[in-house]
């Protein structure tokens, strides 16, 4: 970039000076420019990583997508790399594709292979593109007609190898995984037939098997029946807060229901993630739900003397799923009130906890002990803890699983088969500084193996005190009542509470003031327009149909309708009624 | 655009004018050359301004099947959501353009009027804000803004707060901590087009004014400040556009309420989706207008503006006292711009942050971490290569256009001068979205995506929005040095191509040397193409680096901000760098 091209003729009679020297006095501030620069970038050249999980030189890749946090991400792309290198001489590079939260993941993936079999229907298979054909070639729920062309479009998809690069979809929750797979992203078996969880299981048979990760538990799916994905740790979900705050605001009791984050004192104080960005944000909001459910079922049950006019079960039941979707809506409403604002990924809620930023949060279980260790000072006392509430949530796992056209379907049943290992369960759950476990920081998962926790590994846990087994069977979890709108929920929050924050705040401030008169109150927690049944049935189907003129129109029509609520009852609350 | 600028160039060394000096230059440089340049420039802007442009525009207006529709961006505006975006963005970008004027005019009057200690020392300093992204000052503002945070760790302790009731800045004023964050990084570019405005004033003009009795306040109004008016309104254009637009510093917030920010939400989902394409569609249509109507406010006054200095300026000496309050003034607004990048160096060596004035725990652990990361070595060379690139692609591109407008008559010149400042009135976002929505699989231009290499479009993304501040600081090259010498080398027998190579393009290497630097440390700061482009996380420059590492669990933001620490070195050599190369001229380099 210097002036290189100086006329090389020079004018100075002194031959003796050296050509360089007598270049380097004309260009003096450059030359320092330039030197100071390299100086600087010596530093990371220094300290760069000895053992680098993205070699420049490497014989096999294996592209991951997935929610994981960076902490994850590097124990597990390092141990598998070394593990592989061990077993083939081969180098491997995990790549880590990270494009936002579970729910943020789960839209691009319907997006890109919407595109990539775009591309297959139009180039190779020469067909023209529609919107039918769009809406059809991912949707596994609906049964088209024999000879119609969404019928051929899901067959063309489904015999397809299209692909969009990445081998595997690591980290989420059961329904997002279940989802993708029934939409035929993802696969028990890659292009050529073979691989995939069936190949793992026919290595591992006990492994799947109800003395390792049993099918189902108290409700939860932990693995696919048809082998597209499987359960690598459990997830529960919790509330974690900041006792200093708590304090500050004059609340003597530590939180342990999810009713506790909608006391009007916590308002601007509790720290929320956006569900239609976060997957764990979702399941815990799916957990409110599920509890209310729950708690309407057991009233309606215990009310029932028997006698004439007694329900049938399934009367009772359907029955309390409605009552539990009002109830636990409201009191998400309320939760929402009190939020400080919806931040776009969950990690920031025990980080926002932490600071002081926020009272209490919502988060998956490992978020809150990690910030809890974090924050732990010399004395052993941390500002930070963390709760599961009582009868509030479930066991459930997060799981792994193989996409379609995957590139290097032998690598990513490995990886696959790594991660169930009893190496692959130990860097989950064992303490740092244990042999085959994270060095510096342990991960603080719950391993999914249930023959993994042997009496010799509960000692070197990281969290041996969590039962987690145990704790499943306190919470039967339902997958029937809350599966059907759990998309809804994703976006009926958003709608409900994070697009119409703002007026929502405004109101709930209004009604405290005012002592929350009771028609104001009720104004406020009107949900009628999304009735269980309106959000299982009409908005569930505008989701799915993916047409996105009329998703858009009808989140503007029902954030319209729940900001003029909000204001009308804000108003009420002012003149006291 | 041209004539006013050149002015500027010029400073207050007398010169004849432009069209004096070209009169006989024809042969200067072969025509065909000047033809070559000439059609590489349109096929560029063409391939690499248009075509993103136009592939964004017609997704905005096309259902599935391919038929036309408005819909789509109707809706955009009937749905209050993304009213609501583009009302706030609009806000932010309005407050920070008056909050540039009202920190950057007063300073620009002192520096260019007044003599006061440290005179020339601040001048040289006004920069030092732009030495870090914004959205990483946000950082270091977020961890002192906090309820447990500094400030009102402070505030508590000289009583000015209870401590039981701490004020929450951020969790209601988020648009406040914003257009702060913007002003605080974008005032120097008013400042120093003010600065260079005020220099170019004719003294005369309001000495006239004066002799008729006019009061020094009358006059500043009546006088001084329309003559200014085109330089501020250049800049003020650039610092509203870019404000308007930003997308680091509202993520950094979790403020989603923002144009800018819905867009890059939208990101993951572009199949099938139109509504990511008809914001993008909105959004350029606002800053367009934004600017044209800025253009035809005050662009008119140009004319009126344009007179060069008939009389040296005389620098007014002040009492000591007055004196050390201007230096006070001066040095206190350069202080407050720095506070964000304090705020990022005090997280980066701190284990804990929580209800103190100053961070608790030293450590350098974090730096350790941050350096020693996967993502850091291979951002950085990734940085390193795309900006490198880019100042390579526009010194060739820049260096042709401005010979052949400063050193040709080929007609049509001037609409090279224009092409290659436009990008400054498209927002980044608008074009990195262009890109990747022209590089996706299936669109013709597809094979730029090396595979899933986003390099060559990175590296044009980069130049292209860099390419103005190369030519201008070849075109200043240029017009300094006289074609006399060129002439004599043709005279001896050189071609004119060997004319350029041997004679004019050693003596404007200065220029060029300072121009490139200047493009090269913005370009490693590049944020939008940076975010949207880059997907993978081997092909991350450092903005996406630093960007990724916030969200690790727990130390995210303290890795974080070491990262930036390290950037904000790096780049203050850069800057300085070109500071010292190039001296006074640098105002000019971000003229509109």
């Amino acid at each position: 970039m210097t002036a290189e091209e100086t006329p090389e003729t020079t004018l100075t009679p002194d031959a003796a000076v050296p050509r360089w020297r007598e270049w380097l006095e004309r260009h003096k501030k450059e030359t320092l420019v330039v030197a100071a620069m390299l100086m600087t970038l010596a530093g990371p050249f220094l300290l760069r990583p000895a053992e680098s999980t993205g070699p420049a030189k490497y014989d096999r890749r294996l592209v991951v997508m997935t929610p994981h946090h960076e902490l994850i991400r590097r124990e597990f792309g390092a141990a598998f790399s070394k593990h592989w290198k061990e077993k083939t001489g081969q180098v491997v590079f995990v790549d880590w594709r990270v494009p936002g939260g579970t729910s943020d993941i789960a839209v691009l993936l319907k997006s890109e292979f919407l595109g990539a079999f775009q591309v297959h229907w139009e180039k190779t298979l020469g067909l023209e593109w529609s919107a039918k054909v769009a809406g059809a070639c991912l949707d596994g729920k609906s049964v088209f007609s024999e000879g119609s062309v969404e019928a051929k479009a899901r067959k063309a998809f489904l015999e397809s190898v299209v692909g969009i690069g990445v081998d595997l979809f690591f980290g989420g929750g059961p329904y997002d995984f279940q989802q993708q797979a029934r939409a035929g992203v993802l696969v028990a078996a890659d292009g050529k037939g073979a691989g995939g969880l069936p190949a793992v299981r026919k290595a591992h048979p006990e492994w799947f098997s109800d003395a390792g990760i049993p099918e189902t538990l108290s409700g939860e799916t932990f693995r696919d029946r048809e082998e597209r994905w499987v359960g690598t740790c459990l997830s529960s979900f919790g509330i974690v807060f900041n006792r200093d705050v708590l304090k500050r605001l004059g609340i003597e009791k530590e939180p342990d229901s999810w009713s506790d984050l909608a006391d009007p004192r916590l308002m601007g104080q509790v720290a929320l993630s956006d569900p239609s960005k976060s997957g764990s944000v979702t399941k815990a909001f799916e957990m409110v739900i599920q509890q209310q459910m729950r708690v309407a079922f057991d009233e309606l049950t215990k009310k029932q003397g028997g006698g004439r006019f007694a329900k049938s079960p399934q009367e009772i039941e359907r029955e309390a799923v409605r009552t539990g979707w009002t109830e636990g809506m409201r009191l998400i409403q309320r939760i929402a009130a009190n939020a400080r604002y919806f931040t776009d990924s969950s990690p920031k809620i025990p980080l926002e906890v932490s600071r002081g930023d926020a009272a209490a949060g919502m988060c998956i279980d490992y978020y809150g002990r990690s910030a809890e260790e974090q924050t732990r000072g010399k004395d052993g006392k941390s500002r930070v803890g963390f709760v599961s509430p009582v009868g509030g949530t479930a066991v459930s796992v997060d799981p792994i699983g193989m996409l379609r056209g995957a590139p290097d379907g032998e690598l990513a049943t490995a990886f696959m088969e790594f991660v169930l290992s009893d190496a692959g369960q130990g860097l989950w759950g064992l303490k740092a500084g244990q042999p085959g476990a994270p060095k510096s920081v342990a991960l603080r998962r719950l391993p999914v193996r249930r023959d993994w926790y042997t009496e010799a590994r509960l000692g070197v846990m990281s969290d041996p005190e969590e039962r987690a087994f145990e704790k499943a069977k306190q919470f039967q979890y339902e997958a029937n009542w809350t599966g059907p709108v759990f998309n809804a929920v994703r976006f009926l929050i958003r709608v409900m509470c994070v697009d119409t924050h703002v007026e929502l705040r405004a109101a709930w401030e209004e009604l405290e003031r005012a002592g929350f008169p009771k028609e104001a109150t009720a104004t406020f927690h009107e949900i009628g327009l999304i009735h269980f049944d309106n959000a299982a049935g009409g908005v569930t189907e505008t989701l799915a149909s993916r047409d996105k003129a009329q998703e858009t129109r009808l989140a503007r029509q029902l954030g319209d309708a729940f900001r003029k609520q909000y204001e009308l009852a804000g108003n009420k609350a002012r003149r006291g009624q | 655009m041209r004539s006013g600028n050149n002015t500027s160039w010029r400073g207050t060394r007398p010169g004849g004018d432009n069209e004096d000096e070209t009169h006989e230059l024809d042969f200067l440089m072969s025509r065909n050359l000047s033809y070559i340049v000439f059609a590489t420039m349109v096929a560029f802007f063409g391939c690499f301004f248009v075509a993103p442009i136009w592939t964004t525009v017609i997704s905005a207006f096309r259902t599935a099947d391919g038929a036309f529709t408005g819909e789509f961006v109707w809706e955009v505006f009937r749905n209050p959501l993304y009213r609501e975006g583009l009302g706030n963005a609009f806000w932010i970008a309005l407050w920070t353009t008056l909050g540039c004027l009202v920190v950057a005019l007063p300073l620009a009057l002192l520096h260019v009027r007044y003599l006061f200690p440290g005179r020339v020392l601040l001048n040289s300093l006004v920069l030092t804000p732009m030495v870090l992204p914004p959205f990483v000052g946000a950082i270091g503002v977020k961890a002192m803004l906090g309820q447990a945070g500094a400030l009102n760790s402070f505030l508590a302790a000289v009583g000015l707060m209870d401590p039981g009731q701490p004020i929450d800045w951020l969790g209601e004023g988020q648009m406040f901590g914003i257009v702060i964050m913007e002003v605080l990084h974008l005032y120097p570019i008013l400042y120093l087009n003010a600065a260079a405005a005020l220099a170019n004033l004719d003294p005369a003009m309001e000495e006239a004014a004066a002799n008729m009795g006019c009061t020094p306040g009358r006059r500043f109004w009546r006088v001084t400040l329309p003559l200014i008016m085109p330089g501020v309104f250049a800049g003020g254009t650039i610092v509203f556009i870019w404000a308007f637009t930003e997308l680091g510093v509202p993520l950094v917030f979790d403020y989603d309420r923002v144009t800018s920010v819905q867009i890059f939400r939208s990101l993951n989902d572009l199949s099938g989706n139109p509504f990511p394409y008809a914001l993008v569609f909105v959004m350029l249509v606002f800053s367009g207008g934004f600017y044209l109507l800025g253009k035809v406010l005050f662009g008119r006054s140009e004319a009126v503006g344009g007179g060069k200095a008939t009389t040296a300026r005389e620098m007014i000496e002040v009492k000591p006292f007055w004196g050390w309050a201007m230096t006070v003034l001066f040095a206190g607004v350069t202080f407050l711009a720095v506070v964000p990048h304090l705020g990022v160096m005090c997280l980066s060596v701190s284990s804990d942050w929580y209800q103190t004035i100053f961070p608790t725990g030293l450590t350098l652990g974090h730096f350790r971490d941050a350096l020693g990361h996967d993502l850091t070595l291979s951002s950085i060379s990734n940085s390193l290569k795309y900006s490198s690139l880019a100042v390579l692609v526009d010194l060739l591109l820049g260096v042709g256009v401005a010979y052949v407008v400063v050193r040709t008559k080929i007609p049509g010149r001037q609409i090279l001068d224009t092409m290659a400042m436009l990008p400054l009135a498209v927002p980044g976002l608008v074009m990195a979205f262009g890109y990747l929505a022209m590089s996706r699989e299936g669109q013709p231009l597809s094979f730029l995506m090396l595979g899933e290499n986003p390099v060559l479009l990175l590296v044009i993304a980069y130049s292209v929005r860099r390419l103005p501040y190369v030519v201008r600081s070849a075109s200043a090259g240029f017009q300094q040095v006289s074609p006399a010498l060129e002439e004599a080398a043709q005279n001896m027998g050189a071609t004119p191509e060997r004319a350029l190579w041997r004679v004019t393009l050693p003596l404007v290497a200065p220029n060029l040397v300072a121009g490139g630097l200047l493009a090269f440390a913005f370009a490693m700061l590049e944020v939008s193409d940076s975010m949207i482009l880059a997907q993978q996380a081997a092909h991350f420059p450092i903005t996406k680096a630093i960007y990724s590492l916030i969200g690790a669990l727990g130390s995210g933001p303290n890795l974080a901000a070491a990262l930036g620490v390290w950037a904000m070195v790096f780049l203050t050599v850069t800057i300085v760098g070109a500071a010292v190369l190039l001296g006074k001229k640098m105002g000019a380099l971000f003229r509109g």
